[in-house]
């Protein structure tokens, strides 16, 4: 992070962020129909308030960006980011998701295991395939045979 | 990874081609599987119904596996969702639902309606109970409407969710009696603990459920019960009916089964099969008594016309509240 | 009724083999489901039902108590070790706990957790055998009024979780209040923040919130700090288990724990997770060292174990006695009475006065055996902390994501857990403390709801609130712990400033 910027841009972005998420609270409670036995204190009133709370805090940390000592403060960024093994495991999770239920838990789970740890570094790749299998058919064979649990089978229905 | 997911399907396709043909004997009842989906959480009432029907299909042993889906949220609304849309057209899905999903369709401005379905027959139910602590003041049903009708706002009722079962009968009761329905004053709460807690402790005038939920404290006299909404006395049931005490509401807390919509009258005729002799199984009827559930089992058409019947005086009851504009 | 006859003909009961090994069973199961973030007690007693209709119902209910009580018991041991909270009861011991746990004192972590746990337990039990018609009394008096009061005074003791920057902590809570709108709301059934998304018309998640801020962000978190990764966590330093020291910081904080506990339990509209903030709130408080709160300090690790295990025990007194629900897992249990046709009120003490027994004498067995399961186990589950890093994270994610997944069986919920994942990955980047923002979460919904109740009742005459006499007393007592340490800042400040200046 360039630390003579005389702006902070992660304060700023912050404080951007906080705005935008209180005009959109705002914005959705100014919509809402109110029965009117329940008028008095309706739905909207939480939302009002918890809208105004995040644009004060939003200001003020983008207002705070511009000061030397606050920066300091709200960006404490004095090392580096691996953003490689973020991708990994972020891709992980959504690609779990996406085929948890087609090809099933047991897969899905292995695959997502298999993503973490290479994100942290690990190459023992048998090592690693071992665990995630014993680990993902154990939960499964556990949930939906002891509990009766559903969990998707996927391909692999007829076999488990 | 590619290799196993080969192997897989190929001895998925070797299985399913073994076991097909022993069923086709049995044309009408031709099912490998049935999935019944609880539009809700496991232990509620849907998810107890569900689970019931699929011990019932599977002792008549015409189904091989009958399995229970689970999937809650906004009163049955993403099951339903569900099952008008990536379920449509399959013949060996069911679905239960009930009264409470017909007011949630409606509060939840849900896309899917029950139109969207193709509705096979009402199951059981239960009759809702006016209750109010037995300390208080009001004696009976009279009592009640008489203050209900003086000054509808003063009478807080307690019960369940907003625009649930026990919402709709509070609003019922004030159209019939010739109150406001527009200030009727409902509070709702979360769950049957805390509504019951409110009425005991004296922090609601009254309060709705079904029976059974608050038999044990009615019968021990920590609540006074006024009315009963079933049509005529119930059996075991030492508690008047609102329509005798003048006030000509009967509304039951119905539980039903649904398939999904886009399925031919055939496929129809099969599922109805499947029920129908569920319903007529032993296994069926140990857990009604069981579980004291009122059979109120209604196949086919009567049921659809009920859903249309009920769907016309929910939306009118919720929209003179307000809460369905 | 004699209750001490009652309680050994109880125990005459409980003490077969036959009832000793399904309360074995229960509270094995319990602290299994416990550990894992999602699965509690409610889904498993839900799903255990239709099997136990066969069993005879004094065997399944002492099952399900010692389920209960072992799942509190198996949450604390993931916050500890791996900062993933099993259950939305033992979140708050995370904050304290997995700092000892990284400073090598896991394994005393689990100790005090395990035996405040026991102690509170064990206090619980006799509450219930000899106290359950107070506290009965007690849970009547609270309507939505004296509980928006309460939940005033909850939110007060968020303060002590602010961490360094008031205004990043209060971002954190606010952030925690905008998540717990999404939904629909319950006194109106108004759709809330969900952009026409059906999944979200039934709102967030305490789990989803819980899980993706502390399992899924503390992962993302670490995966992109090398320097972190290759930072070894020794699993014991010093004693295996507590020093002399730590048992007398510890036995204060149990106590304490147990008397807020208990009560809130016995509310029907408690719960576990706010008796262990104010036990929080409280040892942060009344500590001789509340520098050392945030940095691993076992009174806060001692309080809030002990105050969720016995509002697990308060839990249990107006469902036995009134028949009345307070929590899910006592809604579960009151289906599983009626699955035998037992109604749990006054009458059930008379009618089936053997179960009854026989269910709290296992009450007090269970906890003994929850006590003998877990103290040797500590020194086994730290060795949790020397899985190399990618094996330990993987299962973390591995369960985190099948707990979620299990809620509602929806595949949107792991969306929903992703999202809050990179939440929880910038507020760590950015020195926002978690813990307020799951605390507004829990607190934001429920006061909410109830101040609106009260004010439905009331036709909207907010004097509701300073009327009621329980509700003023609980309000006077927030606005003093609120101002109180302000006014003392402001002495002190005022004492210290003279001799700052001369």
């Amino acid at each position: 992070m360039n630390t003579n910027s005389p702006i902070s841009g992660a304060g700023l972005a912050i404080g951007f962020g906080l705005v935008v998420l209180g005009a959109i609270i705002f914005f959705d409670a100014t919509q809402m129909q109110v029965p009117p036995t329940y008028a008095k204190v309706g739905p909207q009133v939480f939302p009002y308030f918890i809208a105004f709370g995040l644009a004060v805090v939003g200001a003020y940390f983008a207002w705070n960006s511009w000061t030397p000592a606050a920066r300091r403060e709200i960006v404490a960024e004095g090392f580096d980011t691996d953003w490689r093994a973020l991708l990994v495991i972020g891709a992980g999770l959504l690609i779990h998701l996406n085929i948890l239920k087609p090809l099933g838990f047991v897969i899905a789970a292995i695959f997502l295991f298999m993503c973490v740890a290479f994100a942290f570094g690990s190459r023992k790749f048998l090592r690693d395939g071992i665990v995630a299998v014993i680990l993902a058919l154990v939960s499964y064979l556990g949930f939906t045979h002891g509990l009766g649990l559903q969990l998707p089978p996927g391909i692999l229905a007829g076999i488990l | 990874m590619h290799r196993r997911t080969l192997f897989a399907s190929a001895l998925a396709l070797v299985l399913a081609a073994g076991f097909t043909p022993t069923f086709t004997s049995t044309p009408a009842l031709a099912l490998d599987e049935l999935r019944i989906i609880a539009p809700a959480s496991p232990g509620g009432g849907w998810d107890q119904t569900a689970r019931a029907m699929q011990e019932a299909v599977q002792s008549g042993g015409a189904v091989k596996a009958v399995t229970v889906e689970n999937i809650p949220g906004a009163g049955g609304t993403v099951g339903l969702a569900q099952l008008a849309g990536q379920e449509q057209g399959k013949d060996n899905v069911l679905m239960v639902n009930g009264l409470v999903m017909v007011g949630a369709i409606l509060t939840n401005k849900s896309a899917v309606t029950l139109e969207n379905t193709t509705p096979i027959a009402r199951l059981t139910g239960e009759y809702e109970v006016i209750v109010v602590p037995g300390s208080s003041e009001i004696k009976t049903l009279a009592d009640l409407v008489a203050k209900l009708k003086a000054d509808p706002g003063s009478l807080a009722w307690g019960g369940g969710s907003a625009g649930g079962t026990d919402h709709i009968l509070a609003g019922l009761i004030a159209k019939a009696s010739g109150a406001d329905v527009s200030k009727l004053n409902y509070v709702p709460f979360s769950g049957g603990g805390e509504a019951l807690a409110a009425v005991m402790g004296g922090h609601v005038v009254a309060g709705i459920s079904g029976y059974s939920e608050w038999e044990g404290q009615i019968k021990s006299g920590e609540l006074r019960a006024l009315a009963i909404s079933a049509p005529e006395r119930v059996a075991g049931i030492d508690i008047p009916t609102l329509k005798e005490q003048g006030v000509d509401v009967v509304l039951a807390n119905w539980r039903a089964i649904v398939a999904p919509p886009g399925i031919n009258d055939e496929q129809k005729k099969a599922l109805l099969g499947t029920v129908d002799a569920a319903v007529k199984s032993d296994s069926w009827k140990k857990v009604l008594a069981a579980k004291n559930w009122t059979d109120l089992y209604l196949p086919g058409d009567d049921f659809a016309k009920l859903l249309a019947d009920e769907n016309t005086r929910v939306t009118e009851i919720l929209k003179g509240i307000g809460l369905v504009q | 009724m004699d209750v001490l006859g009652s309680l050994l003909q109880g125990f005459y009961t409980a003490l077969t083999p036959m009832n000793l090994l399904w309360c074995l069973l229960g509270t094995t199961l319990g602290t299994a489901i416990g550990i894992l973030p999602g699965i509690g007690p409610a889904l498993t007693i839900a799903l255990l039902l239709p099997i136990t209709a066969k069993l005879d119902p004094t065997g399944a209910f002492i099952m399900f108590a010692g389920l209960y009580y072992g799942a509190m018991y198996g949450g604390s041991t993931t916050s500890i070790l791996l900062n993933t909270p099993g259950e939305s009861g033992t979140i708050i011991t995370a904050v304290e706990g997995n700092v000892m746990a990284r400073k090598g004192r896991g394994a005393a972590a689990l100790a005090t957790a395990a035996i405040g746990s026991f102690v509170a337990g064990t206090i619980g039990t006799v509450a219930i055998t000899f106290l359950a018609p107070l506290f009965v009394k007690l849970a009547l008096l609270f309507g939505p009024a004296e509980y928006f009061a309460l939940m005033v005074l909850a939110f007060t003791t968020v303060s002590a979780l602010l961490g360094l920057s008031l205004s990043r902590g209060v971002t954190s809570l606010l952030l925690g209040l905008a998540i717990g709108l999404v939904g629909t709301d319950v006194l109106t059934g108004q759709p809330r923040l969900t952009f026409d998304i059906l999944s979200l018309l039934r709102g967030i998640d305490i789990v989803v919130v819980a899980v993706g801020l502390f399992a899924v962000g503390e992962a993302l978190y670490m995966a992109s700090r090398p320097d972190m990764r290759a930072a070894e966590i020794v699993p014991i330093r010093g004693s295996l288990f507590m020093t002399a020291e730590e048992w007398r910081r510890s036995w204060k904080p149990w106590l304490r724990g147990t008397a807020l506990g208990f009560p809130f339990g016995a509310l029907p509209a408690g719960g576990t997770e706010i008796p262990t903030f104010l036990s929080y709130f409280l040892e942060k408080r009344m500590s001789k060292h509340p520098e050392e709160f945030g940095k691993g300090a076992i009174e806060g690790v001692a309080g809030p174990e002990a105050a969720n295990n016995a509002a697990v025990a308060g839990v249990l007194v107006p469902l036995l006695t009134l028949g009345l629900p307070t929590s899910a897992t006592a809604a579960i249990l009151l289906a599983a009475f009626e699955q035998y046709n037992l109604k749990p009120g006054p009458l059930l003490f008379a009618s089936s006065s053997t179960l009854v027994w026989g269910l709290i004498a296992s009450l007090y067995i269970g906890n003994v055996m929850l006590l003998v399961l877990n103290l040797p186990l500590a020194g086994l589950w730290v060795r949790l902390l020397s899985i190399p890093q990618p094996l330990l994270y993987g299962g973390i994610l591995l369960f985190s994501t099948l707990g979620v997944y299990t809620l509602n069986n929806s595949t949107f919920d792991l969306v929903l857990l992703f999202l809050v994942g990179i939440l929880g990955l910038l507020m760590r980047r950015y020195d926002f403390p978690v813990a307020p923002c799951v605390i507004g979460l829990i607190l934001g919904r429920l006061a909410e709801a109830q101040f609106r109740r009260a004010l439905t009742i009331s036709q909207g005459d907010a004097s509701v609130f300073f009327t009621h006499p329980l509700s003023l007393a609980l309000l006077i007592i927030a606005a003093l712990v609120f101002i109180g340490p302000l006014l003392y800042r402001w002495r002190a400040a005022r004492l210290q400033s003279p001799k700052a200046a001369g």
